[in-house]
């Protein structure tokens, strides 16, 4: 492993990155984007993982790059609102974001040292490594993973492309034939106010006992997210939106993200590695109360907050779009 | 009127949930238009669904268990009326629309 070759690529790494945010014309800002995927591919394939470096540079090099131009296409430039003082250099206007950019990158630049090093791999990899000759016939063993020990797994992630692409498909169709703004009969509106709070009993208790029932930060933020869905269908989109702003949806999803980042960056912290439960300062406390198993009731938490705020945003920007307006 | 009686009658009363939920299979597969679609299938998936929840009653062996499937029933008597009654206001309403176009 060539340490200095890896310490020129992060260098040239940050300095197109720092090129892309610095530019102010947008197609040139595109273009520095993709050198940056495609260096980082490069480093992918320096640090033995040559399968994470290929979708690198398809997706990001590619798709992306290719995403962002017909985004570009399509959309008009505005000059800047009147507030931003024009006189600022932009790295001031941009203060807050780039501090906290600068001490990510501090406490991720060691890390990025110990991957090139020697590594002691955890027992499963050492598992995998040694036997999945034997157990699958395979000699690539990213591909043995994905299609034999968690086939399963990877059907479900490509049953979700295929959610979102027929939900996109549905709302680039044209048609709008939603009557949503002023909800259903006065039975329904009675009875779903008689069913939310055990709807919203049961999201709970999903979420919260995630680390020692079946559920678990995603499926409870997934039934948080039908009760905000409910409420568009059966109050109006109207009335959700004032009950629930979009602003504060978009707060919680950005929070429970944050929440999650933070608790793995309080792993490497420790000195530990990223999102590394017990080894860092998390207790196992007594099995089977609620303040035990380390950082995964709040790992829960977070992605419930991901979860369902970002589910119910997305329903009511979807809806929104396909939504008849009311006579 | 020992355990054994009971989960008898319990057995019976989920054979007769699978029949009534057959029969609302049947209503949605036979029956030609939305509103009589409806009338077969929430009225036997009601009757269906709550009947099998009852015979699973004496098998459930802790009073917990047999708490949550009072709930579930309770909640199924709640919401599937409340759904059958949402879906032909819905259809009403676009046949109006439909008929005035």
């Amino acid at each position: 492993m060539n340490v200095s070759l890896l310490a020129v690529l992060y260098l040239f790494i940050a300095v197109t990155a720092l090129v892309a945010v610095l530019l102010e014309d947008l197609l040139s800002a595109f273009i520095t984007l993709s050198f940056t995927g495609v260096l980082m591919a490069t480093v992918f394939a320096l640090l033995r993982a040559p399968d994470v470096a290929l979708t690198q540079a398809i997706i990001n090099s590619g798709l992306v790059t290719s995403l962002l131009l017909v985004a570009y296409s399509q959309t008009r430039k505005i000059p800047h609102p009147p507030e931003v003082c024009d006189e600022c250099p932009s790295w001031l206007q941009v203060k807050v974001p780039a501090f906290v950019c600068s001490v990510l990158g501090l406490l991720l630049f060691r890390g990025l040292y110990s991957l090139a090093g020697e590594r002691s791999l955890p027992e499963a990899s050492v598992h995998y490594l040694a036997r999945t000759l034997e157990e699958t016939g395979a000699l690539n063993v990213v591909g043995a993973l994905l299609l034999d020990y968690r086939a399963f797994d990877t059907l479900g992630e490509t049953t979700v492309i295929f959610a979102s692409v027929s939900g996109v498909s549905i709302l680039l169709s044209g048609g709008r034939r939603v009557h949503s703004g002023h909800g259903l009969s006065y039975i329904v509106k009675r009875g779903m106010a008689l069913l939310t709070p055990f709807i919203l009993l049961y999201a709970a208790s999903i979420l919260f006992l995630g680390h020692l029932t079946p559920g678990g930060g995603f499926q409870g933020g997934s039934v948080f997210a039908t009760v905000a869905i409910l409420m568009c269908v059966v109050y109006g989109t109207g009335f959700e939106a004032s009950r629930i702003s979009s602003k504060s949806k978009e707060t919680l999803e950005a929070g429970g993200a944050i929440l999650f980042v933070l608790v793995g960056l309080l792993g490497i912290a420790w000195g530990a590695g990223f999102l590394s439960n017990l080894p860092a300062p998390f207790s196992a406390g007594t099995p089977g109360s609620l303040l035990s198993a380390g950082s995964m009731p709040l790992l829960n938490i977070a992605v419930g907050l991901k979860v369902g705020a970002g589910l119910s945003s997305i329903f009511y920007a979807m809806i929104k779009i396909l939504e008849l307006e009311d006579e | 009127m020992s355990l054994a009686v009971l989960r008898f009658t319990g057995g019976l009363c989920i054979a007769a949930g699978v029949f009534f939920s057959f029969a609302a299979v049947v209503a949605i597969l036979r029956f030609p238009d939305v509103y009589t679609r409806l009338h077969g299938s929430s009225k036997a998936l009601s009757g269906g669904a709550v009947l099998i929840l009852l015979g699973a009653l004496p098998y459930t062996g802790t009073a917990a268990g047999a708490m949550k499937l009072v709930l579930i029933g309770a909640f199924f008597l709640v919401s599937n009326p409340m759904a059958s009654h949402a879906i032909a206001r819905a259809a009403r309403k676009r046949e109006k629309e439909e008929n005035g176009q």
